[in-house]
């Protein structure tokens, strides 16, 4: 799923909507995974308190679950709060990704 | 440093965004630490905010509301030290911009704090404004002429210009 979001999409953009759906549906993602990926990718340091209100809302709208993990020594025994994609939002990540293909499509990025 | 800035989130935000501030830490320096948890109590205060029901939010918009109300009531004659052009022809004008100008920041500001619920604001809103009347009309005044006399002056600067 994740090579044929990124065929359509064209492009890894890590702040898109679509990137973040994928990043939570292909394994058990939680606050700092993803956050990691997303400075990774884009340069910028987003704060957890940013990506755990994204995360919260797509679970308001029935798009992602979470669970409570194992609590680890590295985190001074605090839980993790591990997150996946429903059915439902995987649905919307594929419309997202055809959207986007949609929009790119016939886009020339010549001498501007 | 970092038990005391962690210290700083316990009980106001989950225990999971604790967690991963003190995973991440690790190859972090206090800087980027006590940035991330200023930022993160932000959040948190944003997120308890949101999920308040409509009582707690209306109060907690009051209360927020109100803080500017109440300084400006401790630090009125000073305050009015700096209201510049109060004998202006233009002043009652500008005040009661500046009432409404500051009025419309603070409520847009809250409103954005509570998720975007503007019934909540707005009842937030018009119970603070509604003690405050009541109780001590010249905070109002005194805000508001803080307000407008600071239009006047930004207004004179642009003809002068």
């Amino acid at each position: 799923m994740y090579m044929k979001c990124q065929r359509v999409m064209q492009s890894e953009d890590s702040s898109s909507w679509c990137y973040w759906r994928w990043r939570i549906w292909e394994e058990d993602a939680y606050g700092v995974s993803i956050r990691k990926e997303i400075a990774a990718r884009t340069g910028r340091d987003v704060n957890i308190g940013a990506v755990y209100a994204t995360l919260d809302r797509l679970e308001g709208k029935g798009m992602a679950v979470s669970m409570i993990g194992e609590p680890t020594a590295e985190r001074g025994g605090r839980a993790k709060r591990l997150f996946r994609l429903t059915g439902e939002g995987r649905a919307a990540l594929e419309e997202s990704c055809r959207a986007v293909a949609g929009m790119m499509k016939g886009l020339s990025w010549g001498d501007a | 440093m970092r038990g005391l800035l962690l210290g700083v989130l316990a009980g106001w935000v989950p225990e999971h965004w604790i967690g991963d501030l003190e995973e991440e830490a690790d190859g972090e320096g206090d800087w980027w630490l006590a940035r991330h948890v200023l930022v993160a109590v932000f959040y948190g205060t944003r997120m308890r905010l949101v999920n308040a029901n409509l009582l707690e939010s209306s109060a907690a918009a009051s209360l927020l509301l109100g803080l500017p109300l109440v300084a400006a009531l401790v630090l009125r004659r000073h305050i009015l030290t700096l209201v510049p052009f109060r004998e202006s022809a233009a002043y009652s004008l500008a005040a009661v911009s500046g009432l409404f100008v500051l009025t419309a920041l603070l409520a847009l500001l809250l409103t954005w704090a509570l998720g975007r619920r503007w019934m909540v604001a707005a009842l937030g809103t018009g119970v603070t404004a509604g003690i405050v009347l009541l109780l001590e009309a010249p905070v109002v005044l005194s805000v508001a002429a803080f307000a407008g006399g600071l239009l006047a002056m930004i207004r004179r600067r642009g003809e002068r210009a």
